[in-house]
């Protein structure tokens, strides 16, 4: 039972991310991810400080807003300062994630949080955090929970923002033209992002959320032309992941984060030699089957 | 009552500047357009062509001034104009096929929520086949060339069914089958009282293409029908100080100062 709920947890992780990951590679913007993944550190600690539980949903409040001031430092950093946005973005999270650490350690005795814990996660201790009904009664794991309800925000704000979303990502421009705001739609997808962020943090750890924000929907890209089918098989690369890393964790008794990581780039890097589109191999063999036998020495 | 489309003009610009970081791009802009018309705008690079339409349509802050179409500001007739962005502006690599993304144009008149029904895939197929791209329909956008790519552009807009068309550089980059199609459309939409707007670059064609110019150098140089507007004087005001272009400018005057129209026949689309 306890594999099923680690595996059923990272895999609702893992679609969260790899849905919101395929419009964050398409944007070109994979790496603000990894900044607001690393910011929501200090929302997370001011969050606790203020409140004074680890209350998924405080934490989540703190986390979204620091996430959403991420976003904005970044754009403001880009636009009004006029630096690039790779460049922005190494300097809005350092700083944000360095003041996290620092308050971690100001607070060290009063804070049940630590470094490890926010960057690594653990979750094989997701059957631990049982949700109890005051009578007693076993629910199952809180972390169950919580990603349940993350996915279906998700995959309801994805179905009901469809159109709007694939337009802002593929030509915000022409989006504006039409009076659908691509600022607006850009700040939602962030919020997202901050909130599954947060979410996924305690179980899989900061810097691993990274890793199924980007490799299964990178994954995906290099398999189809479509959109649509694109936020599919993130998803199925999503599940395979959490599975086979589960297991590959179980046969070497490692990190089962770490493990789940690994198999995504594993998975990535079959797709780029075996995709029948994108394919290395695919290409080769196109390449050497359309080649023009080469003309004989011209005497 | 609808008021009398031939005497409101479809666009008006009073007073227009445009600045970034205190450096006006544009200066001053004054006009009115006649609906109906293939309007072009020239002027040399860093004129603020592209700038002014994407001012008029609201995607950039104006410094001072006011813009109206149809005698109304912008957001209350999004419905009634297009934009054809330039073609280098998006990602071509994108998972979409040739019916995505002229679907795109639709989003507007479906609003929030509201899914693609079988009747914009019919529009959106009707105006693949207006400019020839019915085939290419299913096709991954990567596939397609440049004129191609145009096509799919414009088919776009066309699906949007509006009655002003802002086109940034649509013959950047094409081949002479794709721009001569293209023009022949734009000179029916015309017809249809459709008002064309459209960044250009090659001064040889000016006075074959379009019935109005806006001639552009951060300030207005002229706008008017090509023909009273079009002149030397002009021209070298656009364009003065370019030296290596001024002699270019002065063969093409001569050249082209009665051009010969008997060559050029409508497509049929």
């Amino acid at each position: 039972m306890n594999d099923l709920y680690i595996i059923l947890t990272a895999s609702l992780v893992a679609c969260s991310c790899g849905l919101l990951g395929c419009f964050l590679i398409l944007r070109k913007m994979a790496m603000v991810g990894d900044a607001i993944s690393h910011a929501v550190l200090p929302g997370i600690v001011i969050a606790f400080l203020l409140s004074g539980s680890r209350d998924s949903l405080t934490m989540l409040l703190g986390a979204g807003l620091i996430g959403m001031l991420t976003t904005f430092l970044i754009e403001f950093l880009h636009k009004k300062a006029r630096l690039q946005t790779d460049a922005s973005i190494g300097v809005t999270f350092t700083w944000l994630f360095a003041i996290g650490v620092v308050l971690i350690s100001l607070f060290a005795g009063k804070v049940d949080l630590d470094q490890d814990c926010v960057l690594y996660g653990e979750i094989a201790y997701v059957p631990l955090d049982m949700l109890l009904s005051p009578t007693g009664l076993i629910f199952g794991p809180r972390a169950l929970y919580i990603m349940g309800a993350i996915f279906t925000l998700i995959v309801l704000f994805i179905a009901f923002g469809y159109k709007e979303l694939l337009l802002t990502t593929f030509d915000p421009a022409f989006a504006s033209a039409l009076g659908i705001s691509a600022t607006f739609w850009h700040y939602l997808l962030m919020g997202a992002v901050s909130a599954t962020t947060v979410a996924s943090f305690e179980s899989v750890g900061a810097i691993l959320v990274v890793a199924l924000l980007i490799g299964p929907a990178a994954t995906a890209y290099l398999l189809t032309d479509n959109f649509l089918v694109m936020l599919v098989l993130a998803c199925i690369a999503g599940v395979l992941v959490s599975f086979s890393g589960y297991y590959v964790a179980v046969w070497l008794d490692g990190s089962i984060a770490g493990a789940i990581a690994g198999m995504t780039g594993l998975l990535f890097a079959l797709a780029m030699l075996f995709s029948p589109t994108h394919g290395v191999l695919f290409k080769k063999l196109r390449m050497t089957s359309n080649e023009v036998p080469a003309p004989g020495p011209t005497t | 009552m609808q008021p009398d489309i031939t005497t409101t003009p479809a666009l008006e610009v009073h007073d227009l500047t445009v600045a970034f970081d205190r450096k006006p791009v544009l200066w001053n802009i004054d006009l009115k357009l006649p609906a109906g018309k293939l309007i072009g705008i020239i002027g040399p690079n860093g004129a603020g062509k592209s700038t002014l339409i994407k001012t008029v349509m609201g995607l950039l802050p104006l410094s001072s001034g006011y813009v109206r179409l149809y005698d109304q500001p912008i957001d209350n007739v999004r419905g009634r104009i297009s934009y054809v962005p330039q073609r280098e502006s998006v990602d071509w690599d994108f998972p979409a096929s040739v019916m995505d993304v002229v679907l795109m144009g639709r989003y507007g008149k479906l609003g929030l929520f509201r899914r693609v029904r079988q009747a914009d895939r019919d529009v959106a197929l009707d105006c693949l086949r207006k400019v020839g791209m019915e085939a290419y329909a299913n096709r991954q956008i990567s596939q397609l060339s440049g004129g191609q790519q145009q096509r799919t552009f414009l088919a776009r807009a066309l699906a949007q069914q509006a009655d002003i068309y802002f086109m940034d550089e649509p013959f950047a980059g094409v081949d002479a089958a794709t721009e001569k199609a293209i023009i022949g459309l734009l000179q029916a939409m015309t017809e249809a009282q459709k008002t064309v707007i459209v960044v250009h670059h090659d001064l040889q064609s000016v006075t074959r293409y379009f019935d109005w110019v806006i001639m552009l150098n951060t300030r207005l140089v002229a706008c008017g029908p090509t023909e009273t507007t079009f002149t030397q004087q002009n021209l070298q005001e656009t364009y003065g100080g370019k030296l290596t272009l001024l002699s270019d400018v002065g063969d093409l005057i001569r050249r082209e100062h009665f051009p010969n129209r008997e060559g050029i026949s409508k497509p049929a689309l």
